[in-house]
């Protein structure tokens, strides 16, 4: 997947950053508990390039390999009560993304300025 | 968090119409009892994607726009709102409705995590909306056991355009203390909401710490004055 974070804290940004040929997508969480989460908190990707097809694709015509996966360019971020520390030292912590845990009262997902390119309805 | 997502100025470069989005329905398998109780939480049934000033060039979808929403494929709120149109291949609706947000809530008494409100039926008066709602999902485990532990925290997809109302319909007895919150793109949007409670106890709106009063008594119709949506937090009580 790409880049993906699940941290404790108040704000995450993520920008300028370039993803290609993704699977699961990328963005950011937070861990949010307590009083803060009436406080508020606020994710915010912007100015990122997220691409689907390349020039490179999943099927060659030589059929040296041929491996078709769904992409995803962005998968939904959120505001949770449990976090991940960041650099999971145990299996069981991944996917990243995953979490066992509420979601937060609050928090906003504000993403500005990011570019997607080449994603067709089915995988090239 | 509320689930609203936000994209503003996003370019779309040859993204056909049903790659945009793939909206994931709860899984059935969410409904048992150490997860959801007898049906699936329903968080991803009430998302919201708004995107303002979108471009797209290349292969577009047929129905691009500058302004325009992306909600579920929740069958008790997507349908019944105007200018909404299913997609299948996104499981999900395209909306061009500028009063979509999402209406927060939850229970403030300190059962909050063991006794259940939900389900929860949220309609809005004039139209066959009704969301049902579902409350957290149970995560805490000890040992071979799941906890039971669940919070009365809704999140609920809502259409919040002027004179709305809306009931709120409990299935459990509604919690004597909530908070609620109502979030969008607009600053116009808003609703009156109503709750059937099942006693006459007293009952207060707060807004920011103060108590925002009922409005006056009327004589002529023996009831409160009708709630007309002038400011925030205006209120009555109706006696049954």
């Amino acid at each position: 997947m790409g880049a993906w974070g699940f941290f404790a804290s108040n704000e995450v940004r993520f920008h300028h950053m370039t993803m290609i040929d993704n699977r699961e997508g990328f963005g950011s969480s937070i861990e949010v508990s307590g009083d803060a989460m009436y406080a508020g908190s606020t994710i915010m990707l912007n100015d990122n390039h997220v691409y689907g097809e390349t020039e490179v694709t999943d099927c060659p015509d030589d059929e040296s390999y041929c491996k078709i996966i769904d992409k995803s360019g962005f998968m939904m971020s959120g505001v949770s009560t449990g976090g991940k520390g960041l650099m999971p030292q145990m299996s069981s912590a991944l996917p990243m993304y995953k979490i066992k845990s509420i979601g937060s009262w609050g928090g906003m997902q504000r993403n500005y300025r990011n570019k997607f390119y080449n994603f067709g309805a089915k995988t090239a | 968090m509320h689930p609203m997502v936000e994209f503003y100025d996003t370019e779309f470069h040859n993204v056909d119409g049903d790659a945009l989005a793939w909206l994931m329905p709860p899984p059935a398998g969410w409904a048992n009892v150490k997860d959801c109780g007898e049906f699936p939480c329903t968080a991803p049934l009430n998302v919201l994607f708004t995107f303002e000033d979108t471009t797209f060039t290349g292969s577009k979808p047929s129905w691009s726009a500058k302004d325009f929403q992306i909600i579920a494929n929740n069958t008790g709120f997507a349908p019944h709102v105007e200018t909404c149109e299913p997609k299948e291949e996104m499981n999900a609706y395209v909306c061009k409705a500028d009063k979509l947000g999402v209406l927060m809530f939850e229970s403030e008494d300190e059962d909050k995590v063991d006794r259940s409100l939900q389900p929860i039926y949220v309609a809005k008066q004039g139209t066959e909306m009704s969301n049902k709602l579902n409350s957290m999902m149970d995560h805490v485990w000890d040992g071979f056991y799941s906890g039971q532990i669940r919070m009365s925290r809704f999140g609920s997809v809502f259409e919040g355009s002027r004179r709305s109302v809306y009931d709120l319909t409990f299935t459990g007895t509604p919690a004597k203390k909530m908070r609620f919150m109502l979030t969008g793109l607009s600053k116009t949007m808003g609703a009156t909401l109503r709750i059937a409670y099942p006693g006459a106890e007293s009952r207060s709106i707060v807004k920011d710490g103060t108590i925002v009063q009922p409005n006056q008594w009327n004589d002529d119709t023996q009831q409160y004055g009708e709630v007309k949506q002038s400011y925030c937090g205006e209120n009555r009580y109706i006696g049954v």
